[in-house]
């Protein structure tokens, strides 16, 4: 019982397969889930940091606003926007839409391209 | 040759009602079986029916396999996705444009109630979502089973330790707001 659950292969195997922009898409969207779950309690942080004041709060914000917090930022922002992107597309698959091959694909150039023009759209206007 | 053929014929028949007899034998042994299984389904060992009931809440309890309670999981991680699409939407306009703002504008933003109920609706829901989601990717790749229920109690542990920060800080941003 216990041998046969150590040693048997867990599903995604990815190491064997020809990467294509399905699987990349299907990695990267559990990657920008992962980035999105450690800002979340990043956010978490930074509201608690405010609400306690003083030097929680002072080095909270110089951290946000020093050029790693906007490389952080800025990586959250197309986290956010791809996960966004590519989970309406998940959601349409649930409807039972767009799964053709080549949809599949069209739609995930699209998600791509959606989360690329809304991470610029947002730094254009935190910049401006 | 004919003769032959006429003993042909007769054995196809005698095998022929052999096979009906066999077939009501069947037929007969089908019926039995029958008759057991209903008086066993009247009258069921009541023990195997606690034994059942107790596998299922095992199940339930440890929350591994088939414990029934995928399905609503499912539904949970879809309705947080609907609602996660406006909400980062209005947090992506409206907060990262604070950042050139100091620290204080931040929090008095933050302590207007309706600021604080959208980002804590976010945060929440978020958390959530994110939850499901770590426990999916967590129970694809932690092979051991020990590891992948700690890993899983510890992704659980921040995220309620998160929102119970992010619920009791607002409170106090909104009556700093309030109070100042």
């Amino acid at each position: 019982m216990t041998a046969r659950s150590t040693t048997r292969p867990l599903s995604p195997h990815l190491q064997h397969y020809r990467p294509e922009i399905t699987s990349i898409l299907s990695v990267l969207h559990r990657a920008t889930g992962i980035v999105l779950g450690l800002g979340a309690v990043g956010l978490a942080w930074w509201i608690t940091a405010l609400a306690l004041g003083g030097s929680a709060q002072s080095v909270t914000h110089w951290l946000l606003t020093s050029w790693l917090g906007y490389l952080a930022l800025f990586g959250w922002t197309f986290a956010l926007g791809f996960h966004l992107c590519n989970g309406v597309r998940h959601l349409f698959w649930d409807a039972g839409m767009g799964f053709e091959m080549d949809s599949v694909r069209r739609s995930g150039k699209a998600a791509v391209g959606g989360a690329l023009l809304l991470t610029v759209i947002v730094w254009i206007v935190v910049i401006v | 040759m004919s003769d032959a053929k006429n003993t042909d014929k007769k054995s196809k028949a005698d095998d022929a009602a052999k096979d009906t007899a066999k077939n009501d034998d069947q037929q007969h042994q089908n019926d039995k079986q029958k008759d057991e299984i209903k008086v066993a389904r009247t009258q069921t060992d009541p023990s195997l029916l606690t034994r059942l009931a107790q596998r299922t809440a095992y199940r339930r309890a440890t929350a591994l396999g088939a414990s029934g309670t995928g399905a609503a999981i499912w539904t949970v991680q879809r309705m947080t996705a609907l609602a996660l699409i406006p909400l980062a939407l209005w947090f992506l306009v409206s907060i990262l444009s604070m950042l050139h703002a100091p620290a204080t504008t931040a929090a008095a933003w933050l302590g207007a109630p309706w600021n604080a109920a959208l980002i804590g609706a976010f945060v929440l829901v978020a958390l959530r979502h994110g939850t499901i989601g770590f426990r999916v990717i967590l129970e694809d790749y932690v092979h051991s089973e020990g590891w992948r229920v700690a890993s899983i109690a510890l992704v659980y542990a921040i995220a309620a330790l998160s929102a119970l920060a992010t619920v009791v800080g607002l409170a106090v941003l909104i009556f700093t707001h309030i109070g100042g």
